[in-house]
């Protein structure tokens, strides 16, 4: 096969990604260089008093200098309040609360093997498909488990090993935001959507459900092309498995099979699950209405249940966790609990140094008023160009995917994205919820092919293990198909909803209706 | 782990009412559950107190008929409070109020403590002080530390431990020295602050109602409360190196927190600081100068003050400078002191930097990330337990509970008809015991004030005694409840030194320094009021209503 020369191609391509992406400094690092930027364009717009008229109020909005008195003064003594006042941090630090203890326990891995035993052999992949969307959850369960585990099942049955590790990479990795219900991501990046959906509307709250049916439509679309990609172009390029030296095979075989302790614990941890969604649907619907607006009309009614989604998850995970680890033995006491808990916390930490100069970042360009002007001019010079929605949030599709490949962190890059972006298409008429969605799709498609990925060497670690000349070239061009067919798949998906016009997620139609005055560039 | 620590560890020697307490609270369960239970315990107690129909008039605020408000027990059950509870999780968690400022100032504060700076200028402060005068050093700073509130304890407690280990002490005696200088002597300064300010701002709002000519003094309690530091001082020296060392034993751990750190200190610390090392410090120092100095800077206009006003560098006040001139200069410094959170963070970041870059532990900017990054890890079990605790703190104010006990309490000291000493010693003690349970000073002050303060009025005892007899009582008992914000948080710093201390035996190390402050307390405020000392300047014990009233 011509595998050699391709793998020497892709290595170029490869090379010059790796090479530019290790010369950009660290996230952290970016904003803090994002942020010396702002304050100079900032001092500089002031002094040549740069002004944009809001369309929505009217009224002229000028740019502030970051070194105005008023400014030094916010920027210094409210230090403590901007890092909390972050939305996305409480958002992501609650649920992973709970998802830590989930994890640790060994409730996600357990799941994922009983879902993928005995399955067979033609239904493999769209099981590993399905599973892998799913677990997106849980990214570092996805990984560690699913992955290499669809390689031990895949050669189990005669399949060639590496198909099952591409099939689960591609959908754990390259259908990162397709699921089949909200999690934690998108508390994380919904959560960096809401600041910046202020610099226009200060009421907007965010709901962590505002993108369930684009996800779901995602994982509808990912799923059959997923499964084609790997069963009718990837397997066949693989060719027959013929095992060199040793494989893990027999070492991991004993891994996919549940212990009875595990079936018991998956058993109570359904009950689990099964209880706190009873819970909620109690306070939702049963004696006393909790969660809802009694008499408002339907579609704000529940808003109150959409709210309380990141507690629901947070106990839902926690309670899940619990009852899997009991019979297991993974949660001997309480003590293990505020360990996992703890574990979770410090797993968090980067992420918070990250929230840190992001949050500043974010605060601190609204101070200027820089990105609601620049989102201004921009939605004027969109509106004048007369480029419409659907092809405008294309641009940003493939703007996210091009951005994703050398900068990984799905919050990090929205962060800066999201107060210019977002501001602007709300002018035009876009909902924020269908701002965020397609940039998700971008940010999606293109995780599988970028070696600055985190995760993409420990893939192909898994792989090597079943081929050990297997290279980062092999992995790449076997994942080139699958983000292909995803990125065309993903705009097709995002061109099409907003042509006919489907709501984002309960709640969140994808026009945005300004609260006065100007006309929608697009119907909601 | 623990099991182990404990069998070797504590057996022959944590013997008497101190050790009991500590096994005791040592067995209780993890602190992050104890506030879970707490947060049950909360949900029951306030639906009784619900169904029981608890509830009491409002000491100031009227309806629209002009009858005292009538506040009832809240259930948070009701829907109304569930709903907030389970819509505004992640918004509770976070607007916990002490959150932002550990975490800000620990990203700083990991840069200099893991490049090694912390450690070395420590031990090169350290090498000529007598050991013996570090706890009075370090109880005098924690309680001037007060002006600054918040960074006093993030920024203190944590350095006062790195102090004692460079010198050879126990660290957690540092801890406990600096934890009960600035929230044991909470109100005890040399100077009056933004403490004196917001209390004395919720006196005089009682106050005229009685005495409309009254005006607030924010130096009405400064003789006071400088009388506090000066008693206190000694009694925090006595219990550290007479009670609380003694019981901790010998430290054998090195002089940088967490175990395998510590094995590298070990085989340096006793010996002298490289030529690397020295240069890294003389960087350091000069980076410190510069933010001080821009701090400064900021908030005095020194150009406008050496020109004497012809020339200003703001045009107008310093940033960091309110400038109002009906205020006092304590209040006008609030955005300072607001700011210093912030101000501490930076200083440690530079400091670090300066240092990590001349003694080879900063290579480039992903080790400043990296350094970061692990001290909020330091912090994940103080986020675990933040979180319970910000719940509990949620539920107990939307409970209700803490004001209907205040008002029933004055109500109570006010209806006992005892002579004027004890009274003011009674509020001494009903303001340490009810500091247990609501931890801010200004929340309670704002509940008993209105009952208390026009009593005492009444009773010829000037607003500023009564002011100072409330604040005994709040200072002293902060230190041993783990409902105090802070406790949490000087409960993890201590962990990061010896990973098997509990809660218990924080509360252990703690209740000396809080029996001897109250008693010393109630003592000095008996004595005072006996002997008619003036609080301040122009503030007497004795009060005369005004005639025309």
């Amino acid at each position: 096969m011509a595998k050699s020369d391709t793998s020497e191609r892709r290595g170029g391509f490869l090379d010059a990604v790796e090479r530019f992406g290790d010369r950009l400094p660290d996230p952290v690092f970016i904003f803090v260089w994002l942020i010396a930027i702002l304050m100079v364009m900032s001092a500089v717009a002031a002094f040549l008093q740069f002004t944009a008229v809001n369309p929505i109020t009217g009224e002229t909005l000028m740019a502030q200098s970051l070194f105005s008195r008023d400014n030094v003064q916010r920027l210094l003594t409210s230090m403590p309040q901007t890092l909390t006042g972050f939305t996305p941090l409480g958002l992501t630090l609650v649920i992973m609360l709970g998802a830590g203890v989930a994890e640790r326990s060994g409730l996600f891995s357990a799941a994922l093997r009983a879902g993928l035993r005995n399955a067979p052999k033609a239904a493999m992949t769209p099981i590993v498909m399905l599973l892998a969307l799913v677990a997106t959850h849980s990214s570092d369960a996805a990984y560690v488990v699913l992955i290499p585990l669809s390689g031990v099942i895949y050669a189990s049955v005669g399949r060639h090993p590496i198909a099952g590790i591409a099939a689960a990479f591609a959908g754990v990795s390259g259908g990162f935001s397709a699921n089949f219900m909200p999690g934690p991501i998108d508390a994380l990046i919904l959560g960096v959507t809401e600041p910046a959906v202020h610099i226009i509307d200060p009421t907007w709250s965010v709901n962590v459900a505002g993108n369930w049916y684009f996800i779901l439509g995602m994982a509808m679309v990912f799923f059959p092309l997923g499964w084609f990609v790997t069963d009718k172009i990837i397997e066949p390029r693989l060719g027959t498995y013929v095992p060199t030296g040793e494989t893990p095979l027999s070492s991991q075989k004993g891994d996919s099979q549940l212990t009875p302790q595990e079936r018991k614990g998956l058993w109570l941890a359904l009950i689990g699950f099964l209880g706190v969604t009873g819970l909620w649907l109690l306070l939702t619907f049963g004696p006393g209405q909790y969660l809802q607006i009694p008499g408002a009309p339907w579609d704000q009614r529940l808003n109150p249940m959409l709210d309380s989604l990141i507690a629901y998850f947070f106990l839902l995970f926690l309670i899940c966790g619990v009852c899997f680890g009991i019979p297991t033995g993974t949660v001997k006491s309480h003590r293990d609990v505020v360990r996992m808990s703890t574990e979770a916390m410090k797993d968090m930490a980067g992420y918070i140094v990250l929230a840190f100069t992001a949050a500043h970042f974010v605060v601190m360009l609204n101070w200027t008023g820089l990105g609601a002007i620049t989102a201004i001019h921009g939605a004027e010079a969109v509106q004048s160009a007369g480029l419409p929605a659907p092809l405008l949030l294309a641009v940003m599709v493939l703007l996210a995917a091009a951005l994703n490949l050398v900068v990984g962190s799905a919050s990090a890059k929205w962060a800066f994205m999201a107060p210019f972006l977002v501001p602007m298409l709300m002018i035009l008429g876009i909902s924020p919820e269908m701002t965020t969605a397609a940039y998700r799709v971008g940010d999606s498609v293109t995780n599988i092919i970028t070696p600055l990925m985190v995760y993409f060497p420990m893939v192909l670690a898994f792989a090597r293990r079943w081929d050990p000349n297997f290279g980062m070239g092999g992995l790449l061009s076997n994942m080139l198909p699958y983000s292909g067919a995803f990125l065309i798949g993903g705009l097709a998906l995002t061109i099409a909803w907003v042509w006919i016009g489907l709501p984002v997620g309960p709640g969140a139609p994808i026009g945005y209706v300004m609260p006065e005055g100007v006309t929608p560039a697009i119907g909601g | 782990m623990s099991e182990h620590a404990r069998s070797d560890g504590g057996g022959e020697r944590q013997t008497g009412i101190l050790g009991l307490i500590e096994r005791a609270g040592n067995r209780l369960p993890d602190p992050a559950f104890i506030f879970f239970y707490l947060i049950i315990f909360m949900a029951v107690m306030s639906t009784i107190a619900y169904f029981l129909g608890w509830s009491v008039d409002h000491p100031t605020r009227r309806d629209a008929a002009g009858a005292p408000e009538l506040v009832n027990a809240i259930s948070a059950l009701h829907p109304d409070s569930l709903r907030h509870l389970l819509v505004d999780m992640p918004r509770i968690f976070t607007s916990f109020h002490p959150l932002g400022y550990v975490l800000v100032v620990m990203l700083g504060a990991g840069v200099a403590e893991r490049a090694g700076l912390f450690g070395t200028a420590m031990r090169a402060a350290v090498r000529d002080v007598p050991r013996l005068l570090l706890t009075p050093a370090v109880a005098l700073v924690a309680m001037m530390g007060n002006l600054a509130a918040d960074a006093a304890y993030v920024v203190l407690i944590p350095l006062a431990a790195v102090i004692y280990a460079a010198a050879g002490r126990h660290p957690i005696a540092g801890i406990t020295a600096a934890f009960a200088g600035v929230s044991g002597g909470f109100s005890a300064n040399l100077l009056p602050g933004q403490l004196d300010a917001l209390l004395f701002g919720i006196t005089e709002a009682t106050v005229v109602a009685l005495d409309p000519g009254w005006t607030m003094n924010i130096a009405g309690n400064w003789y006071f409360i400088a009388a506090m530091t000066f008693i206190y001082l000694p009694l925090i020296w006595f219990v550290t190196d007479r009670i609380v060392e003694p019981r901790l034993g010998q430290w054998t751990g090195g002089t940088v927190a967490g175990g395998k750190a510590a094995e590298d200190g070990a085989h340096e610390s006793e010996g002298e600081t490289t030529p690397a090392q020295k240069k890294g410090l003389a960087h350091a120092g000069l980076a410190v100068l510069a933010v001080c100095f821009v701090w400064l800077f900021m908030t005095v206009d020194l150009v406008s003050l050496v020109t004497l006003g012809a020339f200003s560098l703001y045009g107008g006040n310093a940033p960091l400078y309110a400038g109002n001139p009906e205020m006092s200069v304590a209040q006008n410094l609030v955005p300072f002191f607001s700011s210093l959170v912030a101000g501490f963070m930076i200083l440690f970041i530079f400091a670090g930097i300066a240092y990590g870059r001349a003694a080879g532990t900063i290579k480039d900017h992903r080790d400043i990330v990296d350094m970061m990054a692990g001290a909020m890890k330091d912090m994940g079990y103080y986020l675990v337990l933040a979180f319970f605790a910000a719940y509990f703190v949620e539920m107990f104010n939307q409970s209700q509970l803490g004001l209907i006990s205040a008002v029933n309490g004055a109500n109570a000291i006010q209806a006992s008809g005892l002579p004027l000493p004890i009274v003011l010693g009674l509020i001494v003690v009903f303001a340490g015991i009810l500091n247990l349970f609501v931890g801010s000073a200004s929340a309670k002050w704002a509940l008993m004030a209105p009952v208390l303060v026009p009593m005492l009025m009444l009773l010829g005892v000037s607003p500023e005694m009564a002011t100072a007899a409330y604040r005994v009582g709040d200072s002293a008992t902060n230190i041993i409840t783990p409902l105090m914000v802070y406790f949490p948080l000087v409960l993890v710093f201590a962990r990061r030194w010896v990973p098997e201390f509990g809660i218990g035996s924080l509360t252990s190390a703690m209740i000396p320094y809080s029996i001897w402050l109250l008693i010393a307390g109630i003592a000095m405020t008996i004595g005072w009021v006996y002997l008619g000392l003036p609080l301040g300047p122009g503030a007497d014990v004795a009060y005369t209503l005004p005639v025309a009233g």
